[in-house]
């Protein structure tokens, strides 16, 4: 049991898609790491703004085919970033996606009858890609940025683009301690794990997990008090600031134009043709 | 001739007490000159570490004053940037946890962060590359800071700061748990910081090496008390009040095959008697 939540603990960590994996994929030779950030931050913007108003499954299909071309020149694993996105999307979406596909939830014209009574219809099929559909592509939006951008000149990105410091210290800040929180409730499961010996029943074990979950929260307030501490004795007031100065080309501004060309159409085409 | 400036820090019968109405420090008064090297001692729980972050300007004592460079150093005080920056420019802290003092994805731009908030901008890269370079740490520019090794993250901690150029070291701890080498490494360091006219102020157990850090000792009491202000030779030379501060122990020893147990003491010179 208690290897299954270390596991789960581990590809979480992984899920997140943030430390040196993306540090090094940032660093890579491909079309979108090439580009100004504060560029990416925009036509990302526009991109999502977009997958939350089309309705259409088919429109968002296609916003997803373009992130994975995106993706594919960006020398990024396209199977990779998919099996993350789809597991993302799964866990967030699915406990919601799955129930719409029957009648009961979203009442239609039957596609598949199932016993006593329950169907799935055409609407809840709809209604579950839509759902599905809008996550992964937002996810991969995102993630687009953050695997081709090292992540201190994302939040000086959206310092410069006017977001607001507490949401970004926030983000800084979330961004370093989500791996070693995960980090250290796989080793409060492993020092568990070291001191079990046989089957620990149900209301033990959630106990347990209560507890861990509670103590975990107290030294994530911790530590992020203390590394708060670290940033300001060297002097941070709130402005993330990056090491190479941001310089915007007119490759860059193609980025832009491409990303609100695609969404206007995408919006258009869903308004009027769905 | 005695100089006119005034020390770098000036305490006046300060005290703390934390958020749960626990004593911290009480009463406590010493002054720091440029130039010192100075030790604070004292058991776990003296308040070593809270002295450090008042020092640092991270907490605030709750009663009596506390000056660097000749202004108040107060939560106020750090609320005016012109003071603020030249302060945090001065006086750097070395956390005793590096996971908590090493925030950024790589250790290059961990050690950017304060060129970069502090400094000059367009020198950060010169400045960032010299750095890394004088602590040996050059290979793990990309690396991200919580995948190196203990003496690794260390090594990278000192660099981060370091590379401000200041004038006031604050260390906690600063080598705990670290391998021969990653300890010789940091003690030419912190000479070569010292020599160059540096003021150190390191918070240690280490009394194997408290010769190597410091010339002058402030030794805390458990009620979080100065129960001494001396050079480090005195305070070493006097056992007696070491043992009764918990700064050296006597504990039992096994003796080779022969089942033989009786208190020990150990040097603090590395010699065992």
């Amino acid at each position: 049991m208690a290897s299954r939540y270390r596991k789960a603990l581990d590809e979480f960590g992984a899920m997140l898609g943030v430390g040196w994996d993306t540090e090094r994929s940032a660093r890579l030779a491909g079309w979108l790491q090439n580009r100004d950030p504060r560029c990416k931050a925009v036509a990302a913007l526009a991109l999502l703004i977009t997958v939350a108003l089309v309705r259409s499954p088919a429109t968002l299909a296609v916003l997803y085919a373009f992130c994975l071309f995106v993706t594919a020149t960006s020398r990024l694993s396209v199977t990779r970033l998919m099996r993350r996105a789809w597991i993302a999307a799964a866990v967030f979406t699915g406990l919601i996606a799955l129930p719409a596909v029957l009648n009961v939830f979203t009442p239609g014209p039957t596609a598949v009858q199932l016993p006593f009574g329950w169907a799935v219809t055409t609407t809840g099929l709809t209604t579950a890609a839509r759902l599905l559909l809008r996550a992964l592509t937002s996810l991969h939006v995102l993630w687009l940025v953050v695997y081709t951008t090292p992540w201190n000149r994302v939040l000086a990105a959206l310092g410069s683009l006017g977001a607001p410091a507490p949401a970004v210290v926030t983000l800084g800040i979330t961004h370093r301690y989500a791996f070693l929180l995960t980090r250290m409730a796989g080793e409060m499961m492993a020092s568990r794990s070291a001191r079990t010996v046989g089957h620990i029943d149900g209301a033990r074990n959630r106990a347990q997990i209560t507890n861990a979950a509670g103590t975990l929260l107290l030294h994530s307030h911790h530590s992020a008090s203390a590394v708060h501490g670290a940033m300001i004795a060297r002097g941070f007031t709130g402005r993330f600031r990056s090491l190479e100065p941001f310089r915007a080309t007119w490759r860059d501004v193609v980025l832009v134009l491409l990303a609100l060309a695609l969404s206007f159409a995408a919006w258009s085409i869903d308004r009027h043709a769905f | 001739m005695p100089s006119n400036d005034p020390p770098i820090f000036r305490a006046r019968d300060i005290g703390f007490v934390y958020p749960d109405g626990t004593t911290g420090l009480n009463g406590v008064s010493f002054d720091v000159p440029k130039g010192d090297r100075l030790a604070l001692l004292g058991a776990n729980g003296s308040g070593k570490s809270t002295l450090l972050r008042l020092l640092s300007g991270l907490s605030f004592p709750t009663t009596g004053t506390l000056e660097a460079f000749g202004e108040p150093l107060t939560e106020k005080s750090l609320e005016d940037d012109a003071f603020s920056t030249a302060f945090r420019r001065r006086v750097q802290p070395v956390f005793q946890d590096a996971d908590t003092q090493l925030f950024s994805p790589t250790v290059e731009e961990e050690v950017a962060f304060g060129p970069l908030q502090l400094g000059d901008p367009s020198r950060a890269a010169s400045a960032v590359a010299e750095a890394l370079e004088g602590m040996s740490v050059s290979h793990l520019r990309e690396r991200a800071p919580y995948r190196l090794s203990g003496g690794e993250k260390r090594k990278v901690a000192f660099a981060a700061v370091l590379v401000l150029n200041p004038e006031v070291l604050l260390l906690d701890e600063p080598m705990t748990g670290l391998d021969p080498r990653s300890v010789g490494a940091l003690l030419d360091a912190l000479d070569d910081f010292s020599s160059g006219g540096g003021t150190i102020v390191v918070a240690t157990h280490d009394l194997p090496l408290l010769k190597e850090m410091a010339n002058r000792a402030i030794v805390l009491s458990e009620d979080g008390r100065v129960a001494r202000d001396a050079s480090v030779d005195d305070i070493l030379a006097d056992r007696p009040f070491l043992e009764s501060h918990n700064l050296a122990h006597i504990h039992r020893h096994h003796h080779g095959g022969e089942i033989h147990t009786h208190p020990h003491e150990h040097g603090w010179e590395g010699t065992m008697s």
